[in-house]
């Protein structure tokens, strides 16, 4: 172990190109923001990485010295401080996925000089290979995940997070030469797919990219129908939370654009000629991961779906501070920029219509004398209206010659009711009638009577809005 | 449906234009209170005050829709003013449960951030505007201490507020900026929860009164209630003007064991002190003539 330490520290002071700082000082960074707690709990969780000048993460750090602020509406505010924990990706344990490129130059000579080179052994994929190998071996840690991706027209081996390590390495040795009709880099989109296969992932959740050249993609690739650019890959990466941890090895890696990935997510990038050192620089970004703080702290009541948090941590040195942006989320979406008055109008709207509904009596008013005829039940129910003020007599049987006919009630049979305008009012009369569930050879009606003939019911109405005043009584 | 008369089909109408008369109102409240969110000291105040808002309001306008489908005035007030009382409490539930499924199931559910954003935060809050619609459906059951009322508005207002929570939800992910697009949300809100009530009063009401005569002639009043009273007074559960010789609140129908009897009326023209009623039979109080339709019972 102390032997792998220092050929890590040893391996670390070589670096050319860290991301990180180039003082001497000790440097910070906000390596993710867990934000989905927020619109419960109004909790941010930040994960913060302090490394010293050589990448190595600092440990033993307390509180005290942090300080976190968030964007508002009005500049930025200080937040309170709920929790600092140390060593917290080892009690929960860590996910790291390594994105390989697997394009035709990973197939050089490490010397970069030989393009065709005959030595396995020198090829630079296979330093890869052995790198992230030894890392895997030295994951002991049953809670920690690891994925594989490989890429050049398109993803392979593609292993997704497990604890099962075996299984990852099974696949980094089916890692294959590519074809020449595969000689692309597709690293955007290899870096949007890595993304997507992290994010069902829970916890902390890191991406280690590997690359020894540019995005070169192949036009119309029918393996990625839909197109995303470096900024929706990394986007997307800072809406999982994923750190994304760069690699460009060779003079030929897309160095800016590897380092904008890397800072714009929360990782580091690092820069190496000499594939031998692919396997410390490994082992460093895990280190650093491993060595990270979480600090959770309670949100400003922002309205934005986009905040700025900002972290100050006072080192003897002075004073070293870092910020990033998170998705934040809203409740409700956005607030309007400025009041409009109109919105209230909706009130007495609301109250208008509640008004105009009050008033509605559902009444009838008077009208004129008239049958109400209720067929079937539920769905099938059918009312019908007939007014019979020009007539001086109604006939309603199943038959065709009736003025009203009923069809398809099998239990009217032949029974034919009559009503006539008598000088008394309106009497019915027929074989068989029942008037409000009696039977009755002849009456006279009153408002609501109900007639039965077979399962049908008509409902005689006199007319008037009001119910004649005296008809109370048997008949 | 035919002429002014208001059918069970009419009720569940109306109920859903109480609703959206509802949600119109609490819009702007919301709205109010989402401008100064800033202001807001924390979450759990902001969430109180927007659940207490929204439920004030809502509860108040659908409290009053009993008192407004009657055009009884002390039915309105009293109403709303139980809705208001009902409101408050449902909105602060609602809000605070949902936040609550929220954290358990949300998170547990949706692993990948964007995914909770998109879809876990959505529907947990869908969840708290269905026990919203709950509380507030209840209202009127708490108002007319109906326990078949409160089972009505818990099932409906549940209902219809998960559907309308659903709209509203997802409505602002379709344009998150856009203060209409909240508006349509709690319209539909209000909405749900009217038609759902309507709904399941119609579903559950095992049967139903038929007027057949004068005024009212037409309507149809689903007998919700263990005990209805009818009458000329506006205390009665089914108020009838412009009838003669009916006082205040003399008949009655009572539900047991899935019978209906009745007391204080005339049935098929023959005067009862108490009668079970059957389907079809003709109930006569003063000048006001009914019909009694019982729903065959599934069994």
């Amino acid at each position: 172990m102390m032997k792998k330490r220092l050929f890590i520290f040893f391996s670390a002071m070589l670096i050319v190109f860290a991301g990180m700082s180039v003082s001497a000082e000790d440097s910070i960074r906000i390596s993710q923001v867990d934000s989905r707690t927020l619109l419960i709990n109004q909790q941010v969780k930040a994960y913060i990485s302090v490394t010293d000048r050589d990448g190595r993460p600092v440990p033993g750090l307390s509180r005290n010295p942090f300080s976190i602020s968030e964007s508002s509406d009005s500049g930025m505010k200080g937040c309170e401080i709920l929790s600092f924990q140390e060593s917290v990706n080892i009690s929960g344990g860590i996910n790291i996925l390594f994105v390989i490129d697997n394009s035709g130059s990973m197939y050089w000579d490490s010397s970069g000089r030989v393009k065709n080179s005959t030595d396995e052994k020198m090829w630079r994929i296979t330093f890869a290979k052995d790198a992230v190998l030894s890392l895997l071996k030295d994951m002991k840690n049953p809670k920690d995940r690891a994925g594989l991706l490989s890429f050049n027209v398109k993803t392979q081996t593609t292993v997704r997070p497990t604890k099962n390590r075996v299984e990852v390495e099974r696949a980094l040795a089916q890692i294959k030469k590519p074809s020449e009709e595969e000689a692309y880099t597709e690293l955007y989109e290899a870096l949007y797919t890595a993304v997507d296969l992290l994010k069902t992932v829970r916890g902390r959740k890191v991406i280690i990219l590997l690359s020894d050249g540019q995005n070169f993609p192949l036009e119309k690739n029918p393996f990625f129908p839909e197109r995303h650019s470096m900024d929706q890959a990394i986007d997307f990466a800072l809406r999982e939370g994923i750190s994304v941890y760069t690699l460009g090895l060779s003079g030929r890696a897309d160095r800016k654009n590897l380092g904008s990935i890397a800072r714009d997510t929360g990782g580091a990038n690092f820069s190496v000629y000499d594939p031998k050192r692919l396997s410390s620089l490994y082992f460093l970004i895990h280190e650093q991961v491993m060595g990270e703080y979480l600090i959770t702290y309670r949100a400003t009541m922002g309205t934005g779906p986009k905040r700025l948090v900002h972290v100050e941590y006072t080192s003897p040195g002075g004073v070293l501070s870092t910020e990033r942006y998170y998705y934040s989320g809203t409740l409700l979406g956005m607030p309007q920029e400025r009041f409009d008055l109109m919105i209230l109008l909706a009130i007495p709207l609301a109250a208008a219509v509640m008004i105009v509904l009050g008033s509605l009596k559902f009444e009838k008013k008077k009208g004129v004398p008239s049958l109400t005829v209720y067929r079937g039940t539920g769905k099938r129910r059918r009312v019908q209206s007939l007014t019979i003020v020009d007539r001086n007599s109604v006939t309603i049987s199943a038959h065709g010659d009736a003025d009203l006919t009923l069809t398809g009630d099998s239990g009217i049979g032949s029974n034919e009711v009559k009503i006539e305008k008598k000088e008394d009012g309106f009497r019915v009369s027929g074989s068989n009638l029942t008037v409000n569930n009696r039977q009755a050879r002849s009456r006279v009606l009153k408002s609501g009577d109900c007639i039965t003939l077979g399962s049908t019911s008509i409902v005689f109405d006199e007319g008037s809005g009001k119910s004649p005043g005296k008809r109370a009584g048997k008949k | 449906m035919r002429g002014g008369a208001m059918s069970l089909a009419m009720r569940i109408f109306f109920f859903g234009l109480t609703g959206l008369a509802a949600g119109a109102a609490a819009w702007p409240f919301s709205e109010i209170v989402l401008f100064f969110q800033a202001k807001f000291a924390s979450l759990l105040a902001f969430n109180s005050v927007l659940g207490v808002s929204i439920g004030f309001v809502m509860g108040g306008v659908f409290g009053m829709s009993e008192g407004v489908l009657t055009s009884s005035g002390k039915k309105t007030v009293n109403g709303g003013l139980a809705g208001l009382m009902v409101g408050i409490a449902g909105g602060i539930a609602g809000f605070f449960i949902g936040q609550a499924a929220l954290l358990y199931i949300g998170t547990r559910l949706f692993s990948s951030a964007s995914a909770f954003q998109a879809y876990g935060f959505p529907l947990s809050r869908a969840l708290g505007w269905a026990l919203f619609g709950m509380c507030i459906g209840a209202a009127e059951g708490v108002r007319s201490r109906s326990s078949a009322k409160l089972r009505n508005g818990l099932v409906g207002g549940f209902l219809g507020g998960l559907l309308g929570g659903l709209l509203v939800e997802f409505i602002r992910i379709l344009s998150p900026a856009s203060m209409y697009a909240r508006l349509g949300g709690f319209a539909l809100l209000g909405i749900g929860i009217g038609i759902f009530y309507g709904l399941v009063e119609n579903r559950l009401a095992g049967a139903l009164l038929r007027i057949l005569n004068g005024r009212q002639r037409g309507s149809e009043i689903p007998l919700t209630q263990k005990h209805t009273t009818i009458g000329s007074s506006t205390t009665a559960d089914v108020t009838l003007h412009g009838y003669g010789s009916i006082t205040g609140a003399q008949t009655g129908i009572t539900k047991q064991k899935g019978t209906y009897t009745v007391t204080g009326a005339w049935v098929n023209d023959e005067k009862v002190g108490k009668k079970a009623l059957r389907d079809g039979d003709i109930i006569r109080t003063g000048d006001a003539q009914f019909q009694f339709i019982q729903k065959k019972e599934k069994r």
